[in-house]
Formats: structure tokens, sequence, C-alpha cells
């Protein structure tokens, strides 16, 4: 599409410098900006999962129907917190200091499969419930700890 | 001889429409986000309701935002979402800054 009329003046250094310091700003906004997660969900995080891995291991033939209100209970957290939010970010795009917090969640999650892997194959089905349900709280604790810390270091740096 | 992206050049590609302060910080927070909504922007960019209102609506005159309005009342939303010129139209104004002061 061509683009109308230039009617801009060449701006100065000093505004074109502010308005690059603002968009960085504004960017990161999605990612530190916005209301937190509530307390509660670190532990209702790692009750869901455990219910997960209950369903999922669990040798009845009724079992299998409580995935659909487990998977609904996410739809419904999810849209209510967006809600809350006012945003959602991308999967991309992240400032620094949040993308290193964002690797340690995909560890966290590796570490909780491989050693629930391992629970399981050593220990049985009600230890590896236990290890996914406290597990994936403490994961979560750790995250939201961790991401709250990074988005004060983010908001410290772009000001 | 490759076309140095510098002075004039750059000035070209400054967004006439995306040039505005606020609504290059709303572009910046819709281009990093799915959907945003009317709140965060209004708080994020420090204005009034009716300039937020005033500012978003050139956008969408110029295909660079979609608006949503959901619901009635005290529970009705409205949500913003940038679109694919929007995005290009946005990417092609910053680069022309960082080319700006690079010269």
């Amino acid at each position: 599409m061509e683009s109308e009329t230039h009617d801009i003046e060449m701006p100065d250094r000093e505004a074109v410098a502010a308005a690059l310091r603002e968009d960085e700003r504004a960017a990161a906004a999605p990612w530190i900006r916005g209301t937190t997660p509530p307390a509660w969900y670190p532990v209702a995080g790692g009750l869901w999962f455990g219910a997960w891995a209950w369903v999922l291991t669990a040798d009845q033939w009724w079992s299998s129907l409580l995935l659909l209100p487990l998977a609904l209970l996410v739809g419904v957290y999810v849209r209510w917190f967006r809600r809350r939010r006012g945003t959602w970010t991308k999967w991309s795009g992240a400032p620094r200091e949040i993308d290193r917090v964002l690797w340690l969640f995909v560890a966290i999650a590796a570490v909780l499969a491989v050693g629930g892997f391992v629970v399981e194959n050593t220990l049985g089905r009600w230890p590896l419930i236990g290890w996914v349900t406290i597990g994936v709280t403490a994961g979560l604790a750790l995250y939201e700890w961790s991401y709250a810390r990074a988005a004060r270091r983010v908001r410290e740096r772009l000001g | 001889m490759t076309e140095q992206k510098s002075g004039p050049s750059s000035l070209k590609d400054l967004d006439p429409v995306i040039h505005a302060p606020k609504r290059l910080a709303a572009m910046a927070v819709l281009a990093n986000s799915e959907s945003t909504d009317f709140p965060f922007l209004r708080e994020h960019l420090g204005v009034s309701d009716s300039d937020l209102s005033k500012q978003m609506a050139a956008l969408e005159v110029a295909g660079y935002v979609t608006i949503s309005k959901t619901g009635r009342g005290r529970g009705a939303t409205t949500t913003y979402r940038i679109t694919v010129p929007g995005r290009t139209a946005y990417e092609r104004h910053r680069a022309a800054l960082r080319a700006l002061l690079e010269t």
C-alpha cells in the first residue's frame, strides 16, 4: 500500500532516541505490566496436574471421562486470567531477562517429566501422583517468583 | 552497490500514522501481544478514554489494528489486535528510526 504524502519533518537525534526508548518500554509492557497470577495458582496447578496423572494412570473405564472436565478447567482459567490481565503475550520477543525465565520453565518441565518417568517405573502410581502434584506446585512457585524478579529488572532497565 | 538506509530514505520510511508517540507506543504493545484490552492500553499510555479511542480509531482506519467489542454495559470489553499490514508498517517505522539514529 502506497503511503500518504509525508509531512514528517526530520526529527533530531534526541527525539529519535526518545521514540526508540519509549518503543522498547511499550514492547516490554505486555510481559511486565498487568495483573500477576493469583497466589493460589501454583497449588491449583499442582492439583490439576496431579489429577491428570491420576486419570491417566487409573485402570478404570470411567477415569477417561474426567479428561474433558480437566481440559475445560484449563480453558476457563486461561479465559478468566486473560480478561483479568488485559493482555496476552506472544510466544516470542520477550525482554532478555524474561527470556531466561521462560527457559527456566522449560527446564523445570523437563525435570518433572523425566523424574515422573523414573518415579513411576521405580516406585509406582501413587508416588508418581505425589511427585507430579508437589513438583508442579513447587515448580510453578519457583517460576512465578523468578518471573516477578525478572520483570522488576526489566522495569529498572527501561525506566 | 547497496543503498544505505539513512537520511532522506529513512525519513521516507517513517509512517505518518504511527509517528505520533502514543500511536507508536500502542503499536509496540500490540506487536508484542496476541491481544490487548482498552484498560491495559490506557494505563500504559497514560491517556484519557477519549484520547485512546481517537488514537486507536486512527490506527484502525489505516488498517493497522482491528477493534473487537464484546459484552454490554459494565461488562463490555474492547480488545485490540495488530494486523499483518500494521505489523509490517510498525517494523518498517522502527527500522527507519534506528537508521536515523545511526546517521
